[in-house]
C-alpha cells in the first residue's frame, strides 16, 4: 500500500502566536513534498479530529504527522488503528514554545527540525502486523500453598481453566502446618483458625481446577499463550498446554543448623518457630531434652535474619508469629513466663493491634536487645546473655526453652544440589567486578519450572534469590513474560499478604493472556503491536541479542541463530541496540528510522555559532520529565534536539557515528537509574547502554574526537527539574570542546 | 561478667501494680516520650521510661529502692502525651502506693490499709478504745450545760491515748524510712560512699529540700493541672496550721497552766488560725475530690488506697467544722457526737500514717533528700 502522508499543525495553546506556522508547513510541503498539510487552531477539538479523519477517508491519508502537543497528551483523540494508520507526533508545545522565547530564530529552527525528524520517521514507518497465533488460556499455578490455592481459586472464579501443581502429596503448604494464625480479620486481637482446610476442599471440588499433587514440572517450553509443560506424577508424565504461569513456589525456613551461635544443635531445648507449631498442635510445650513442660521460654527474633552473615533481609512474619506463639504458651499455662528479645518489633498492617494486646499479658516480657550467647547450665536450663537492651544494661535471663524465630528463604532461591543461598549472586557479582563484563543475570537452578529458555532454567533473581523484577513499579512481573511470581517466593510475607498477592499475580496472568490474544505486548508497552523482525540472512550468530534480552525472548539453534518468541517480547528494543549488524527492527521503530531522524537535523555552519546536540531520552522517565519542564515553563538551551527512545538500551552505536559524521557537536543520553535500586522499565537497558557507550568512548578517542562529546546520564522523573541544568551543563562542555571538526563535510 | 544482671521477673508484682491503679503499665513500648515531656525528670537516667520497663518486667527490687518514683509529682504530662495510653503517671503512683506497703512495719497493717474489707476494723479500733476509756472514766453520757468537750472526753483520756499512738507511729515510720534509705543506698542510684558531716548534710541537702517542699516549687512545674497544685498547697499549709494549733494548745494546757483555756474565744489568734486551717483543708479536699471525679470520667484510675485517704481527710475537715458550728449553735447532742467522729478519724489518720498515703510526705521528703545527697538532681 502506498504511503500518503498528511501533516496537521495545531496552532492552539499559543503555538500559532509563537511560531511561524507557514514556514513550518513549508518544511513539510517543500522539503518533504508532503501532499497534505493543514493547520487548525484546535486539532484536539471535534472539528480538528474530524479534519484528520476526513482526510483519511476521502484523501486516503494513511500516515499522519500531528505537530501539536506532547505525544503523551490527548492520546484519546489521536488514536488510530496501527494496522492501517501510522502516526507520528511532533511535540511543538511542551518541547518548543513553552520553553523557548516566541518568534525567535532559534525557536523556529527547533520547531522546524522537530518537523523534519517527525516527517522522516513517518516516511519510514510501516503499519503494524500483530503477531497472532492460537493461544491457550489455561493458567498453570505452581505451588499448592496458600498463595497457589488462592491463585487457582481466583483464576477459576474469573473463568480460567487452571492446572495446579504441588510437589508434596497434600495441598496446603506451610499453612496446613500451623496450629493457629495471628489475627487476619478485625478486631485483630485474637488468634484465629487458619481456614486452610476449607480452601483445600474448595480447590478439590472445583471442576475448573486440575490438581497434580506429589508432582514435579520436568520441563516448560514455549512462550505466553503457548507454554507446553511436562508434569511428572507417580512415574508417569503429562504434557499440558497453558497460556500463563503463576509461580507460587513458596519458601523454606532458614536452615537453623547454621545458627549454632544461638545454641541450635548444641542444646535440644533450642528449637525453631516451626517446631513450636508442632508442639502447639500436640497441646504440650514440652522441652525436647526431658519432655517437661517449659515454664519459661525465650523467643529470639531475627534469628539468622537481618544479619549480614545469614539472611540480610526481614521476613516480616516472624515478629507476629512469636507474639502468637507467646500467647499459645501463656494461654496454655498461666504461670509460664515468656520473653521476646527483638531487634525491632515489626508488626505489619493492622497487627499493631495484636501486638498491643499481647503486650498487656503480665507474663510476656519484651525487650529490644542483641543476643550475645545461649548456653546451657548443668540442669539443662538455658542461659541467655543479651546486650543493648531497653533496660540500658547487659542482662541475663534463664529459660527452659529457647525459640529461634527463623526467616524465609524462597524455594526458588535454593539451588537443588544444596548450594548456599546467595552464593550464585555473589559469585556473579564477583565475576562482574573482576571482568568488568556486562551485567549478568542470576538464575538459580531450583528445579521449579525447568524452562527450556536459552538464558537458563528458572526466573532470574532480583535480590536474595527472589525473582521479583521490581516490586514497586511492576509487582508480580518477573523477567519472564507470562510468568508471574506471587507469595513468599516473590518476597517474604504473611498469609494475608499472600492472598492479596495471589489475586494480583492471577490478574496479571489473565491480563497477559488477553493482551497476547490481541497481539499486544504486556507491561509496560501494553498497547504495542509491534515486535522485532530479524533480517536473518545478515545474522552473524554473535549471540548478543540472545544474551542481552532481559526477558529471555530469544532461544537459539545449534548454530547460534536467534529464534524469536514474539509473545515473550516486551518490545523494549534492547536487542535492536545490541545488534552490531543492525538486523533487528520494528515496523515503526528501527535503527534506520532513528538514524534518519538524526540525519534530518539541520546543522548550521560552524561560523554561525549555533551548535547542535542530539539528546536521546528514555520515554519512561526522561521524556516525561521534559514534558514537565515544559509545563513548568522552564527555559533551556535551544540547540538541543530530543529523540525519544523506548529504552536507552535501544541506542545503537551507529547513531552516534551518524550524528558525529553529520556535524552534530554532542550526544546526550538520558536513561533511568540503574544499579541496586534500578528504575529501568526493562531492568537493565540503561545499564547496558552505559556499558556499550563506555566502549564507544574508546573508539572516539581513537578517532581524535573528544569523548566528552558523548555523555550518558541517569534521571528519575522526580528529578525533572535537573533536566535544564543537565542540558546547560552539557552545552558548556561542548562549547569548551569546540565545534565538531566533521561539521560541513 | 559482673556487669551483666540476671533478670528474674516477678509476675505477681506486675499484677499487684496493676491492682494498685497501674493497670496500663504493660502498654508501654519504651518510646520515652514520657521522659522527654517530664519537667521534673533529671537529664541523666531520666524517669519514668525506665520505671515503666521495670514495672512491666516485674523488677520489684529496683522500683522500691528507686528515689525517682518520688521525684514524680504526678502532673500526668507523661500520661497525656503517651502514644500507647500506658499512663506512666498512674503507674508511678501505683508503685509508690506499693512502696508504703512494702516498707510498712508491721507489714500486716500495710496490707490492711490497702484493702477495703479491713476498713470497718480499722475504724472500729479507735471507736472501741475511746468507748472503753470513756466507760472506765464514767463519761458515757451527753454532758449538760455549756458545751465543753473536755466534759465529754477528758484530756487525761485523749492526750495519753494520742501521745501513745504517735510514739508507736513514729517508731513504725522510723523503721520503714530506715529500710527505705538503706534500700536506696544499694539501689539503682547508689550514693557516693564518702561520709558527709551531719551539719553539711543538713545544710546542703535537708534544708534546700524542705525549702523546695514549702515553696511547692517542684509541683509548680507541672502546668498540666494547676488546680492540683493549688489544692495540694492548701492542704499542705492547712495541716501545718492545724499542727501549730494543736502544738500551741498542748503547750498551753500542760506547760503554761491554762487548764481551762478551751474552748478558745473566736477572736483568739490561735482560734483564727485553726478556723483558717479548717477551711483551707475543706477547700483543698473539695478541689482534689472534684478533680478526681473528673479524672474518673476519663478513666484515670484512682484506687481505693487513694480514695480512702482523701475521704478520711475530707471528713476530718467536715466533722471538725461541724463540731465547731454545732457547739456554737448549742446543739449539745450533735456537737458531742460529731466530736467523737472527729476523734475517731483523727486517730485513723495519725495511727495509720506510716501505712497510708499520708506517709508520702515522709517518703517523698526522704527520697528528695536522698536524690540531692546522691547528686541525682545535679
Amino acid at each position: 500500500m502506498d504511503k500518503k502522508i498528511g501533516v496537521y499543525i495545531c496552532s492552539g495553546c499559543g503555538i500559532g502566536e509563537a511560531l511561524d506556522i507557514d514556514a513550518l508547513a513549508e518544511v513539510a510541503t517543500s522539503e518533504y513534498s508532503v501532499p497534505i498539510c493543514k493547520n487548525h487552531t484546535a486539532l484536539c477539538g471535534k472539528e480538528g479530529a474530524a479534519l484528520i479523519e476526513g482526510d483519511m477517508k476521502k484523501e486516503g491519508v494513511n500516515t499522519v504527522v500531528i505537530a501539536a502537543c506532547s505525544p503523551r497528551e490527548k492520546t484519546e483523540v489521536f488514536s488510530y488503528d496501527p494496522t492501517t494508520i501510522s502516526m507520528e507526533r511532533v511535540n511543538l508545545r511542551e518541547h518548543v514554545i513553552w520553553c523557548h522565547p516566541p518568534n525567535d530564530e532559534d525557536t523556529q529552527m527547533l520547531a522546524e527540525d522537530y518537523m523534519r525528524m517527525g516527517l522522516v520517521k513517518a516516511e519510514k514507518m510501516e503499519p503494524l502486523e500483530p503477531f497472532s497465533e492460537e493461544i491457550d488460556r489455561t493458567i498453570l499455578v505452581v505451588g499448592g500453598g496458600i498463595t497457589g490455592i488462592t491463585s487457582a481459586l481466583d483464576a477459576a472464579k474469573a473463568g480460567s481453566d487452571v492446572v495446579l501443581v504441588e510437589k508434596k502429596q497434600e495441598l496446603g503448604g506451610w499453612m496446613a502446618k500451623l496450629w493457629k494464625e495471628y489475627p487476619k480479620t478485625p478486631p485483630y486481637t485474637d488468634i484465629q483458625e487458619t481456614g486452610i482446610d476449607s480452601m483445600i476442599n474448595e480447590v478439590k471440588s472445583n471442576t475448573k481446577i486440575k490438581v497434580y499433587t506429589g508432582a514435579k514440572i520436568e520441563k516448560t517450553e514455549g512462550s505466553p499463550g503457548m507454554f507446553d509443560v511436562t508434569i511428572s506424577q507417580n512415574g508417569s508424565s503429562d504434557t499440558v498446554r497453558v497460556g500463563a504461569i503463576v509461580e507460587a513456589a513458596g519458601w523454606q525456613p532458614y536452615d537453623a543448623t547454621k545458627l549454632g551461635h544461638l545454641g541450635f544443635g548444641k542444646s535440644p531445648n533450642v528449637v525453631t518457630n516451626i517446631m513450636v507449631e508442632e508442639m502447639a498442635s500436640n497441646g504440650k510445650f514440652a522441652r525436647p531434652s526431658d519432655g517437661k513442660e517449659a515454664k519459661s521460654v525465650v523467643f529470639i527474633q531475627c534469628a539468622g535474619s537481618r544479619d549480614k552473615d545469614h539472611l540480610p533481609y526481614c521476613s516480616s512474619y516472624c515478629c507476629l508469629t512469636s507474639l502468637k506463639q507467646a500467647k499459645y504458651i501463656r494461654d496454655h499455662d498461666s504461670d509460664a513466663k515468656v520473653y521476646i528479645i527483638y531487634k525491632d518489633m515489626r508488626t505489619l498492617g493492622q497487627n499493631e493491634i495484636f501486638y498491643k494486646k499481647v503486650q498487656e499479658d503480665e507474663g510476656i516480657f519484651l525487650t529490644k536487645g542483641e543476643v550475645v550467647s545461649v548456653s546451657e547450665d548443668p540442669g539443662n536450663n538455658l542461659v541467655i546473655d543479651v546486650d543493648n537492651t531497653l533496660l540500658g544494661e547487659k542482662i541475663q535471663v534463664k529459660a527452659e526453652m529457647v525459640v529461634l524465630a527463623t526467616g524465609m528463604v524462597p524455594s526458588v532461591g535454593i539451588k537443588v544440589e544444596g548450594a548456599i543461598v546467595g552464593e550464585p549472586e555473589e559469585a556473579a557479582e564477583e565475576k562482574k567486578k573482576e571482568d568488568e563484563e556486562e551485567p549478568t543475570d542470576i538464575i538459580i537452578p531450583s528445579d521449579t519450572l525447568n524452562l527450556t529458555y536459552r538464558q537458563g532454567p528458572e526466573l532470574p533473581a532480583l535480590k536474595y534469590g527472589f525473582p521479583d523484577s521490581h516490586y514497586i513499579c511492576f509487582p508480580y512481573e518477573t523477567r519472564r513474560t507470562g510468568i508471574y511470581a506471587a507469595g513468599c517466593g516473590r518476597q517474604p510475607m504473611d498469609s494475608a499478604a499472600c492472598i492479596d498477592d495471589a489475586a494480583g499475580a492471577t490478574l496479571k496472568a489473565i491480563q497477559c493472556l488477553e493482551l497476547t490474544a490481541q497481539g499486544k505486548a504486556v507491561h509496560p508497552r501494553s498497547w504495542d503491536m509491534s515486535y522485532p523482525d530479524l533480517y536473518m540472512s545478515r545474522c552473524t550468530q554473535c549471540k548478543r541479542c540472545t544474551e542481552e534480552c532481559p526477558f529471555g525472548m530469544y532461544n537459539e539453534d545449534e548454530k547460534g541463530n536467534p529464534l524469536p518468541n514474539p509473545t515473550r517480547c516486551r518490545r523494549c528494543g534492547i536487542c535492536m541496540g545490541s545488534c552490531p549488524e543492525r538486523i533487528i527492527s520494528f515496523k515503526d521503530y528501527s535503527v534506520d528510522i532513528i538514524g534518519s531522524m538524526v540525519k534530518a537535523i539541520e546543522v548550521p555552519e560552524e561560523d554561525e555559532e549555533k551548535p547542535r546536540v542530539v539528546a536521546f531520552l528514555c520515554e519512561n522517565d526522561a521524556y516525561p520529565s521534559m514534558d514537565i519542564v515544559g509545563r513548568k515553563r522552564i527555559s533551556y538551551n535551544p540547540y538541543i534536539r530530543v529523540i525519544p527512545l523506548r529504552c536507552l538500551g535501544n541506542v545503537n552505536l551507529v547513531w552516534v557515528a551518524d550524528a558525529l559524521s553529520k556535524g552534530i557537536d554532542g550526544i546526550l543520553l538520558v536513561g533511568c537509574k540503574y544499579g541496586d535500586d534500578y528504575q529501568c522499565h526493562y531492568i537493565k537497558g540503561s545499564e547496558l547502554a552505559n556499558y556499550r557507550l563506555e566502549k564507544i568512548k574508546e573508539t572516539l578517542d581513537r578517532l581524535v574526537l573528544e569523548s566528552e562529546r558523548v555523555r550518558v546520564l541517569e534521571l528519575s522523573i522526580d528529578e525533572y527539574d535537573k533536566l535544564p541544568g543537565i542540558f546547560d551543563d552539557f552545552m558548556e562542555t561542548i562549547e569548551e570542546v569546540g565545534p565538531n571538526p566533521y561539521k560541513g563535510f | 561478667m559482673a556487669d551483666r544482671q540476671l533478670i528474674e521477673p516477678d509476675m505477681n508484682f506486675v499484677k499487684k501494680i496493676e491492682d494498685f491503679g497501674g493497670d496500663t503499665l504493660k502498654k508501654c513500648f519504651q518510646c520515652a516520650t514520657c521522659s522527654v515531656v517530664c519537667k521534673l525528670s533529671p537529664e541523666n537516667n531520666p524517669f519514668p521510661r525506665k520505671e515503666m520497663l521495670w514495672a512491666g518486667w516485674g523488677l520489684k527490687d529496683r522500683l522500691v529502692t528507686d528515689p525517682d518514683i518520688w521525684l514524680c509529682h504526678q502532673c500526668n504530662d507523661c500520661s497525656a502525651y503517651c502514644p500507647r495510653g500506658a499512663k506512666p503517671g498512674d503507674v508511678l503512683a501505683a508503685v509508690r502506693n506499693y512502696s508504703f506497703m512494702h516498707y510498712a512495719f508491721p507489714s500486716i497493717l500495710g496490707k490492711a490499709l490497702s484493702d477495703s474489707k479491713f476498713l470497718p476494723i480499722l475504724l472500729g479500733i479507735p471507736v472501741v478504745i475511746l468507748l472503753f476509756l470513756m466507760g472506765i472514766a464514767g463519761h458515757l453520757n451527753i454532758p449538760q450545760g455549756e458545751i465543753v468537750f473536755e466534759k465529754f472526753v477528758p484530756h487525761y483520756i485523749v492526750d495519753p491515748l494520742f501521745i501513745t499512738v504517735s510514739i508507736l507511729m513514729f517508731i513504725s515510720l522510723i523503721v520503714g524510712v530506715t529500710r527505705f534509705w538503706n534500700g536506696m543506698k544499694q539501689g539503682v542510684h547508689p550514693s557516693v560512699s564518702k561520709k558527709v558531716p551531719v551539719g553539711d548534710f543538713v545544710k546542703l541537702h535537708v534544708i534546700p529540700t524542705l525549702v523546695d517542699i514549702f515553696k511547692h516549687s517542684k509541683f509548680m512545674k507541672c502546668d498540666r493541672n494547676r488546680w492540683r497544685y493549688i489544692a495540694h498547697l492548701l492542704i499542705f499549709y492547712s495541716f501545718i496550721a492545724l499542727a501549730m494549733v494543736t502544738g500551741i494548745v498542748f503547750l498551753g494546757l500542760y506547760f503554761l497552766g491554762f487548764e481551762h483555756m478551751l474552748p478558745l474565744a473566736q477572736w483568739n489568734p490561735v482560734k483564727l488560725l485553726a478556723n483558717a486551717g479548717a477551711i483551707a483543708l475543706f477547700v483543698g479536699c473539695t478541689i482534689v475530690i472534684s478533680n478526681r471525679l473528673k479524672e474518673e470520667e476519663k478513666k484515670s484510675k484512682s484506687t481505693y488506697f487513694d480514695w480512702v485517704f482523701i475521704m478520711v481527710v475530707y471528713f476530718i475537715a467536715i466533722s471538725g467544722i461541724l463540731t465547731e458550728l454545732t457547739r456554737l449553735a448549742h446543739l449539745a447532742g450533735l456537737a458531742y457526737s460529731l466530736y467523737f467522729v472527729h476523734l475517731v478519724l483523727v486517730f485513723y489518720l495519725l495511727a495509720y500514717l506510716p501505712f497510708s498515703k499520708f506517709a508520702h510526705m515522709i517518703y517523698r521528703t526522704v527520697a528528695l533528700v536522698y536524690s540531692s545527697y546522691s547528686g541525682r538532681e545535679g
